[in-house]
């Protein structure tokens, strides 16, 4: 029994652990971008320095506290454990929500492993890449019909439908009417001029 | 008076009319789609209201807002299927009730309820309106500086779970504001010699990477297809209607709690559903039956959802300081129109307050009737898989954020921000501070600027000056806060002690 709670607190540190060490992936970023600005606010006139100066120290020194406190988990520095007035809020709905949902409602979701994130970055960028060489136009067909098909959707009906509906938004309703600018892209402009289409 | 009967008059005319309608449709439509809410669909919305008329922007916008609160609780009720997460309260009696063939009755309240709620939203942002706008007076640009400064804090301390990390994601949102050429020196910041970055990067694709892309993530990873079998659509729609007027004590109450709550910066309708349900939970007679399908439990949860509304608005627009996550986007929508909340709306543009305050009640009479009308239908829209919806999310995103100024960096913008966001999320990072921060750090920036150039006593402007003071100390206690209560909580435990 002993050696099982002691396991499971290993375990559950571990995990904890694991899970503190992946907000590098936010707060790394943050610590170099704010320091970034903060240093580099000296090289500009007074009046355009200030803001950046100030707010860019004040963010790098939070979040170097936070990095201190991920690379060293003992330390209670950057341990940010302070619940303002909405972590009251938020734990006292929690604690409701907890109590009176039991047994009324589960959401049912999918664990979110390193490789559904991999999948739906590829996902997201492949849409940046359609509207980056297509256009909005042409692109958003590539966009929803690939990451339709990447998604191992096989429902033609359902596509189709989308597709419709989506085309109604952008072509009638935004393209026609609210006169959006026109884009066919980086690669299939060039193709529409030398052709003469465009 | 004349100017309130004129823009209640004008609302019926078109195209105002069938702006409300598009908003209120799109509004019940995102409130049933399971994992998509008001935050998402108005901040997928803004681009698009870039070239309307502000006020018809603003029609839409605020229909948006004030419907799809009512098209979650439909299918709360008759699928057991939250549309939106403040929703999840509704379900608690809600769909209890349906299983006793009593569907139409819980329906009915919450429809009652709804148009009442939104009556009490607009009618207390109408009665506040004249006290804020005498308060606001007082201000000069010390007070707007330390007015942004409040609500970057009292945002980063109520959206997220430690203050900490909410002061960081708002101060990096503040940092990516200052990009771009300063207004009054007219230096380039930060813009590694590039075009694009000397122009400022722009709210706008932030805001659509950061909330709505990061979501589309999210909803991909977790597939979250909900597959629910309805209940028969039976029981008496005049119990329901008479139901809340028997528990008029109830529903004030609940109304009370929504406001205050809404006032509160960042606490939107689900922390006030949650609350008002427990209140009257505790207080009520034969508390056993809620949870069992008492009607009392969907009039308090849902007139809490509807009545916070008015506290979200008001200090939205008479300070600019958001009373929900969907005001903070709000108010980037003011920003995009060249509208500054504060003295300024309600001196130059108090056609445009009327307006949102009768949007809100009339968009929400039309709610509960599309809702009601439509009730099955709506079955099938919680079926729409999140393979269908995600693609949907980014392609309007993407498009969003292109079609303002036509850079295709906009669109790197955007999807970097949806990468970044949805790892903000995954770590207890909230992304609206980082919004907000872009939102309100170039009207802090002027402010302090203005405030100082003013000042012939240099930063002691903003100490000298009480307004600026007392906000100044409300800022201070709002950061400080954890640290204030446990000054204020020890005392009790020694004494308990002993």
């Amino acid at each position: 029994m002993d050696t099982d709670s002691k396991g499971k607190g290993l375990d559950l540190s571990t995990k904890e652990l694991k899970k503190l060490r992946g907000e590098l992936v936010v707060i790394l970023p943050i610590f170099l971008i704010s320091l970034y600005f903060f240093l580099g606010s000296f090289q500009y006139k007074p009046e355009a320095r200030d803001v950046p100066m100030l707010i860019g120290l004040l963010t790098a020194i939070l979040s170097g506290m936070r990095l201190f406190h991920i690379i060293f988990p003992k330390s209670k520095i950057g341990e940010f454990k302070e619940a303002g007035l909405a972590g009251e809020f938020d734990s006292m709905k929690g604690k409701i929500e907890e109590g009176v949902l039991k047994g009324h409602y589960e959401e049912v979701t999918q664990e979110k492993t390193f490789r559904n994130e991999v999948k739906a970055f590829i996902g997201l960028i492949g849409c940046f890449a359609a509207f980056l060489l297509f256009g909005y136009i042409v692109g958003t067909f590539f966009a929803i019909a690939g990451s339709y098909y990447f998604y191992g959707q096989r429902k033609i009906g359902a596509l189709l439908i989308t597709l419709a509906s989506m085309y109604i938004i952008i072509y009638l309703l935004l393209y026609k009417l609210l006169e959006a600018p026109e884009d066919f892209g980086l690669m299939l402009e060039p193709i529409l001029m030398s052709l003469g289409l465009i | 008076m004349e100017l309130f009967l004129s823009t209640l008059y004008s609302l019926f005319q078109w195209p105002n009319v069938a702006y409300m309608l598009a908003g209120t449709i799109i509004g019940v439509v995102v409130g049933v789609l399971p994992g998509i809410g008001s935050v998402h669909a108005i901040a997928l919305m803004i681009p698009f209201t870039w070239k309307m008329e502000t006020n018809l922007a603003f029609i839409l916008l605020v229909s948006i807002y004030a419907t799809s609160k009512f098209g979650g609780s439909v299918t709360a009720i008759l699928f057991n299927i939250p549309g939106d997460n403040p929703n999840a309260v509704t379900l608690i009696d809600g769909f209890p009730m349906a299983k006793q063939g009593k569907a139409r009755t819980a329906i009915a309240a919450s429809a009652t309820v709804s148009i009442l709620g939104g009556l009490f939203s607009a009618i207390s942002v109408l009665v506040f309106l004249p006290v804020m706008y005498q308060i606001i007076l007082l201000f000069g640009p010390a007070e707007f500086f330390m007015l942004a400064l409040f609500g970057l804090s009292a945002i980063a301390a109520v959206s997220s779970k430690t203050i900490g990390k909410g002061l960081i994601t708002g101060g990096l949102g503040v940092l990516i504001a200052t990009i771009g050429f300063h207004p009054l020196v007219g230096q380039a910041r930060y813009s590694f010699g590039t075009y694009y970055l000397r122009d400022g990067v722009h709210m706008i694709p932030v805001v659509l990477g950061a909330l709505a892309m990061s979501t589309a993530i999210q909803l991909w990873m977790e597939k979250s297809s909900i597959v629910a079998k309805g209940v028969p659509l039976s029981g008496s729609v005049w119990e329901g209607i008479m139901a809340v007027f028997k528990n008029i004590p109830l529903f004030i109450r609940s109304c009370l709690i929504a406001w205050v709550i809404g006032v509160a910066p960042g606490a939107g309708s689900g922390v006030a559903g949650f609350v008002s349900y427990a209140s009257a939970a505790k207080t009520c007679k034969n508390p056993e039956n809620f949870g069992k399908g008492d009607i009392r439990g969907v009039i308090a949860g849902d007139t809490a959802l509807h009545a916070c509304s008015g506290g979200d608005i008001l200090p939205t627009i008479t300070m600019g300081i958001p009373g929900s996550a969907t005001m903070a986007v709000l108010l980037g929508a003011f920003a995009l129109h060249g509208i500054a909340p504060g003295p300024q709306i309600i001196k130059f543009h108090l056609d445009l307050v009327y307006l949102i305050v009768f949007t809100l009640v009339i968009a929400h009479c039309i709610s509960v009737v599309m809702a009601v009308g439509f009730s099955r239908g709506m079955e099938k829209l919680t079926k729409v898989q999140a393979e269908i919806i995600s693609p949907l999310i980014i392609v309007l995103c993407l498009i969003g954020s292109y079609i303002g100024r036509e850079y295709w960096q906009d669109m790197m913008v955007a999807t970097i921000f949806g990468i970044f966001g949805y790892y903000l999320k995954k770590h207890g990072y909230h992304p609206i501070p980082l919004v907000l921060g872009i939102v309100l750090g170039p009207i802090a920036e002027n402010g302090f600027f203005q405030a100082l150039s003013f000042s012939r006593n240099g930063l002691l402007v903003f100490i000298t000056r009480i307004p600026s003071l007392i906000i100044l100390l409300c800022v201070l206690a709002v950061i400080f806060w954890p640290y204030i209560e446990k000054l204020y909580k020890k005392p009790k435990t020694s004494t308990s002690k002993v």
